[in-house]
């Protein structure tokens, strides 16, 4: 059963139940009050009547003509003309009457007796009543309160589903709204048709108009979410097949070709290299693995140590392409971890050095924007169109491939310099143009700002 | 021999190929970059094969196909998608190869379009043995020696695939085709024949755990 219909029928039953015993009880007194009067009336005539008697029986003694037959004569006459009026009277000599009111045949019979007076209390009248007009006043009003309480009742039920219907169609409409929403076939609850109300109706269609925004967005994160997966996946199976190719033909070279004693040597040489590269890309990306779920504790970092430790490592190429390097550095501190930021700027100005020509110009500088430590390495080199900048946060994304894979890179090397950077609550952004070179800006939250802020 | 230009970012594939096609005899130029391969083919336009990459630095082994010519195109890459096939095939290539390749089977297929375009060279001189593919015979200093239909078959196989070793049952698949039940052991037979016929001892060697191998 549906809740209108729950409601409707309890509020029905409540009602009706309540209005009737009102009319009941109204009847009831009306009842009780018509009766007693009737009652007093029949009572006070008994009271005259036996009065009367006795005044005629008083006025027979007188005239000494106080006999039996005289006697009955006049009772029956007082008979007669009370019968016409629908009254019994009778006349008993020392006898006890049951007096009240009681149903006999149907009618309502009011029955009194009155004791006659001094000297003739031997005598009690007897008054009998049957309060015909009473009876049928009765039933008239009966008929009447039983007409109105139906009317009231219909008039009562057809409004109050009236009421209901309009109160409680929205719920039914959100009803069939949030089964197409689970269905798949609806993606918002949308507005509340017809004026927007205030009560739990409107708020429920509000939250459900919520709800379905909400697992709409999620819904778009996650698809976003799988394709990058799916694109991650694709690099990756293609990252791999290319190490293995060379892995397994070498090795079916080697078994099958007749081959020099130099080729033999050059082929096992490509299949440690590639082997390696296998190898290190594993690592790298089980690394990544790590970054991503592990909570990295930031401290204070000497960013101008960082800084001399990648140029320690990297000076050996850096002295090969002859590059003159210019560094400014305005902030020496930053919030991180001093190996992971190495390995972060390590990667820029290796992309830096890979990108310069010989004897070309790299600029390291730091600086404060916004609260952040800034950080940017600039190369002069061959740099990126607009298409090849928007994707290489991608892991496994080359802009050049031929050049870095020769220096046995992956393509990893930015994806996990931003995992690091966004640890600490950084970000990194480029800005490039083809042929004149690549700008990279680095922000890191700065020390003491970062220990205000607790984090 | 024929003049094959490699288009192949990847050094060691590059170089896993050229080493491939050295040992049937074919000359290559490597070429590791789109645009190189673009002005390589301006100075040096016409070659027997070109094997190219489609994922290329610079400019892409599709684009490239504006600046092949006639040559007949084999790509040589990891797109395998049947989109990147239908692609590749569309452009005017004469086949598509992905990536990992089986060396057999790339030098199958180069030999089937130099067969086509008759740039095959059917007679090889090994010692004193002439052995003309074309005409079906064999000569050593002026004599002709008789061999059974069946014993030139291996002996063409082998010679297709000279310098690589191949198994009895690849032999067998080869030679006598893949519908053949026979023995490995024929293969053995056949090759004994041949190793006789020819004066071949030392030419078809026996590769420990591997087949045959026809050396030049």
């Amino acid at each position: 059963m549906k809740v209108w219909q729950k409601v409707y029928l309890a509020v029905l039953i409540l009602v009706l139940f309540t209005v009737n015993l009102g009319l009941f009880f109204a009847s009831g007194f009306l009842y009780r009050q018509n009766l007693s009067q009737e009652e007093s009336q029949a009572e006070t005539e008994c009271y005259f009547l036996s009065r009367n008697l006795a005044r005629d029986f008083e006025r027979m003694q007188e005239n000494r003509q106080f006999r039996q037959e005289v006697m009955e004569n006049l009772l029956s006459s007082y008979k007669k003309s009370y019968k016409k009026k629908g009254v019994r009277v009778d006349l008993i000599r020392k006898g006890s009457y049951q007096t009240g009111i009681f149903r006999e045949d149907g009618d309502t019979v009011a029955a009194f007796a009155s004791v006659l007076p001094a000297p003739f209390e031997d005598y009690t009248l007897i008054y009998e009543k049957k309060l015909k007009g009473f009876d049928s006043l009765w039933k008239n009003i009966q008929q009447a309160f039983f007409c109105v309480g139906i009317g009231i009742s219909l008039i009562l039920g057809f409004f109050l589903y009236l009421l209901l219907q309009k109160l409680l169609l929205p719920l039914s409409l959100l009803n069939s709204r949030v089964m197409l929403i689970a269905q798949g076939r609806e993606k918002y609850g949308g507005e509340m048709p017809g004026r927007v109300r205030a009560d739990e109706i409107g708020e429920l269609w509000e939250n459900v108009d919520r709800m379905g925004k909400t697992i709409r967005s999620q819904m778009e994160l996650l698809e976003t979410e799988n394709e990058k997966k799916q694109q991650l996946l694709d690099n990756m199976a293609h990252e791999l097949r290319t190490p293995l190719t060379s892995i397994y033909g070498y090795a079916e070279y080697l078994t099958r070709a007749k081959a020099g004693e130099e080729e033999r040597y050059q082929a096992l040489s490509y299949i440690m290299k590639e082997s390696k590269r296998l190898s290190g890309m594993g690592e790298t990306m089980l690394s990544m693995r790590l970054f991503q779920r592990e909570e990295l504790l930031a401290e204070r970092v000497d960013m101008e140590q960082v800084f001399a430790h990648v140029k320690q490592i990297l000076a050996g190429k850096m002295k090969e392409k002859q590059i003159i390097l210019k560094e400014d550095y305005k902030v020496s501190e930053a919030w991180g971890r001093e190996e992971l930021l190495v390995n972060v700027f390590r990667n820029l100005l290796e992309n830096a050095l890979r990108a310069s020509e010989t004897q070309g110009e790299i600029f390291i500088g730091s600086g404060e924007t916004d609260g952040y430590g800034l950080f940017t390495v600039e190369d002069k080199g061959v740099g990126m169109t607009q298409e090849e900048l928007s994707h290489i946060m991608e892991p496994f994304y080359r802009a050049d491939k031929s050049r870095s894979r020769k220096e046995g890179g992956a393509g990893l090397g930015l994806s996990v310099a931003k995992l690091i950077v966004e640890k600490f609550g950084g970000k990194i952004s480029f800005s490039s143009e083809k042929g004149k070179g690549t700008k990279v800006f680095v922000f890191l939250q700065l020390p003491d700002k970062s220990v205000k802020r607790g984090t | 021999m024929a003049d094959i230009l490699i288009v192949e970012d990847e050094e060691s594939i590059n170089q896993l190929i050229k080493q491939n096609l050295m040992l049937s005899g074919h000359h290559c130029t490597q070429i590791f970059d789109g645009g190189e391969a673009r002005r390589h083919l301006l100075k040096k336009p016409s070659y027997d094969v070109i094997i190219m990459d489609i994922m290329l630095p610079g400019v892409n082994g599709l684009e490239l196909m504006r600046d092949t010519g006639d040559n007949p195109v084999i790509f040589l890459t990891a797109k395998d998608g049947i989109s990147d096939k239908i692609a590749g095939l569309t452009s005017g290539a004469w086949d598509y190869l992905t990536k990992p390749f089986e060396m057999l089977e790339l030098l199958a297929r180069v030999n089937l379009i130099l067969q086509k375009t008759k740039k095959e060279v059917d007679t090889l001189k090994i010692g004193k043995t002439k052995i003309n593919l074309c005409a079906r015979s064999v000569f050593i200093s002026d004599r002709e020696v008789e061999l059974t239909p069946q014993e030139f078959e291996l002996l063409e196989v082998l010679v297709r695939n000279r310098n690589i070793a191949l198994s009895r049952e690849q032999l067998l698949e080869l030679a006598w085709g893949i519908d053949y039940m026979g023995d490995t052991r024929t293969v053995d037979v056949h090759i004994n024949k041949l190793r006789k016929k020819l004066d071949f001892e030392d030419v078809i060697k026996t590769v420990y755990k591997m087949g045959y191998r026809l050396e030049v």
